[in-house]
């Protein structure tokens, strides 16, 4: 899609808002078709939404849609919640294995049995909730318009550096703390064996938190006409 | 600056080798029956003496001073309370002390060269200017141990759990770090050259003040502020 800037009085290459908003009906637009389709026939461009958002595409910026913007930011929240619920989880169980991990033999086959595919479960959702967390924020990443302060920048590096340690979080527990590495693995000394992996459990929701918080503020600097929590009071 | 350019450039060309464990002294061995008869009768200093099949299980070695002794005659069975002793100077090496409990032992200058001390428990210990090059700390237990000019060329720490040890000056050239847990651990002027730190997490510590010549860092977690470490000679 081309854009022209809105205040070119030419009538070439005009933007056509209604391609990515099918599927809303015309009422809940965030642009009123009617002035998408003048804009596209004159070039005149009264409505400042819609001056806003040309302007933002002649600087070659993304733009979202409000309705997206909300629909990635409850994908956000749920993608935190389920890395809260399945690290604490995670959390337990590493606590519950320490304690049966030197007297293993004495147990039965199946408390251990229980333990371990309980273990299993926990690290598939809490790599998946990662996951989810990471696919959004790693695709919003920069801010999107203007040119990068010093604060900007810093947060921009804030940024990369809480996806480095999500990411590298995410590794450890799913190559270290893997049920079959924990149960082979046996030392004399379980408290401190698993002390990296618990105190990496107990940090990573607020990580994911911060991320989730930052990950926001961006998605929203993409919606034009919007300060980061219009939405939110509306 | 020279110096260590030059010390860097023997590692690359695999001209330095770990430097090599004192000579022996000529020191007084002592046997199994002699050292029980002694302990008995109230002696705890067993300084600079060659321990011969002495059987050490059930005696609590904190307190006694063994300083200067060499140990690579004794099994040390993990029935024998090495935790908080004083071993300044002792030798144990290529002995295989897997699972051992040394936490906050003295180990001050001991000799460790190519032992086995795989999960083993080394918590608050002090191995300052220990020679432990070529030993095999796997999956071990340093957290808070104090390192400063201690050496490990191509030592196996990898998994190990080094949180908020010192390892000032130390010389880990050559050393498997292997997803080891370097957080808050002090790197000033620790030679890492040639070293593999693959997903090391260095969180808190200040690898910037490292000697990271050829060092391998690939996923490794970085502290804040460091995007790259600076390579010196």
């Amino acid at each position: 899609m081309t854009a022209k800037n809105p205040n070119d009085s030419s009538t070439e290459k005009v933007v056509d808002f209604r391609s990515h908003s099918a599927r809303t009906d015309a009422q809940n637009r965030y642009i009123d078709p009617t002035k998408a389709d003048e804009y596209r026939r004159t070039g005149k461009c009264d409505d400042p939404k819609l001056k806003r958002v040309a302007q933002l595409f002649h600087a070659g910026k993304v733009v979202l849609a409000p309705e997206r913007a909300k629909r990635l930011v409850t994908a956000l929240i749920q993608a935190v919640e389920g890395v809260e619920k399945s690290a604490y989880s995670l959390g337990d169980i590493l606590q519950v294995l320490e304690i049966y991990l030197p007297k293993q033999p004495e147990n039965s086959m199946k408390a251990i049995a229980e333990i371990k595919q309980q273990l299993e479960f926990d690290q598939k959702n809490l790599d998946q909730a990662i996951y989810r967390l990471l696919n959004i924020a790693k695709k919003y990443a920069q801010p999107a318009t203007g040119k990068i302060s010093s604060e900007q920048k810093a947060d921009a590096l804030r940024y990369q550096k809480l996806i480095n340690d999500v990411e590298y979080i995410r590794r450890f527990l799913v190559e270290q703390v893997h049920v079959s590495v924990v149960v082979f693995e046996q030392s004399p000394y379980p408290t401190a064996f698993l002390r990296r992996g618990l105190n990496y459990l107990d940090v990573l929701p607020g990580y994911c938190g911060e991320l989730a918080n930052r990950t926001r503020c961006n998605i929203f600097d993409r919606v034009p006409g919007t300060q980061s929590d219009d939405l939110e009071l509306q | 600056m020279l110096k260590q350019l030059l010390k860097s450039l023997g590692t690359i060309l695999g001209a330095d080798a770990a430097t090599l464990p004192p000579k022996p002294s000529i020191l007084k061995k002592i046997v199994d029956v002699e050292f029980d008869r002694d302990y008995k009768n109230g002696r705890r200093d067993f300084r600079n003496l060659i321990l011969e099949n002495v059987n050490l299980q059930g005696i609590n070695l904190r307190g006694i001073d063994f300083r200067g002794s060499d140990f690579r005659m004794v099994e040390l069975y993990h029935g024998v309370q090495l935790s908080g002793s004083e071993l300044s100077q002792v030798t144990f090496s290529g002995m295989n002390l897997k699972g051992i409990d040394f936490s906050n032992a003295n180990l001050y200058e001991a000799v460790l060269v190519g032992t086995d001390l795989r999960g083993a428990n080394l918590n608050g210990a002090n191995l300052s200017k220990a020679n432990l090059s070529y030993a095999n700390f796997y999956h071990a237990f340093l957290v808070g141990s104090e390192l400063p000019d201690a050496q490990l060329y191509a030592a196996d720490l990898s998994k190990a759990d080094l949180k908020g040890a010192n390892l000032s000056r130390a010389n880990l050239s050559r050393a498997n770090l292997t997803w080891a847990d370097l957080s808050n651990t002090n790197l000033g002027e620790t030679d890492l050259t040639m070293a593999n730190l693959s997903y090391a997490d260095l969180e808190g510590s200040n690898p910037q003040f490292a000697h990271t010549l050829f060092t391998t860092l690939t996923g490794v977690r970085l502290p804040e502020g460091i995007f790259f470490v600076k390579h010196k000679a």
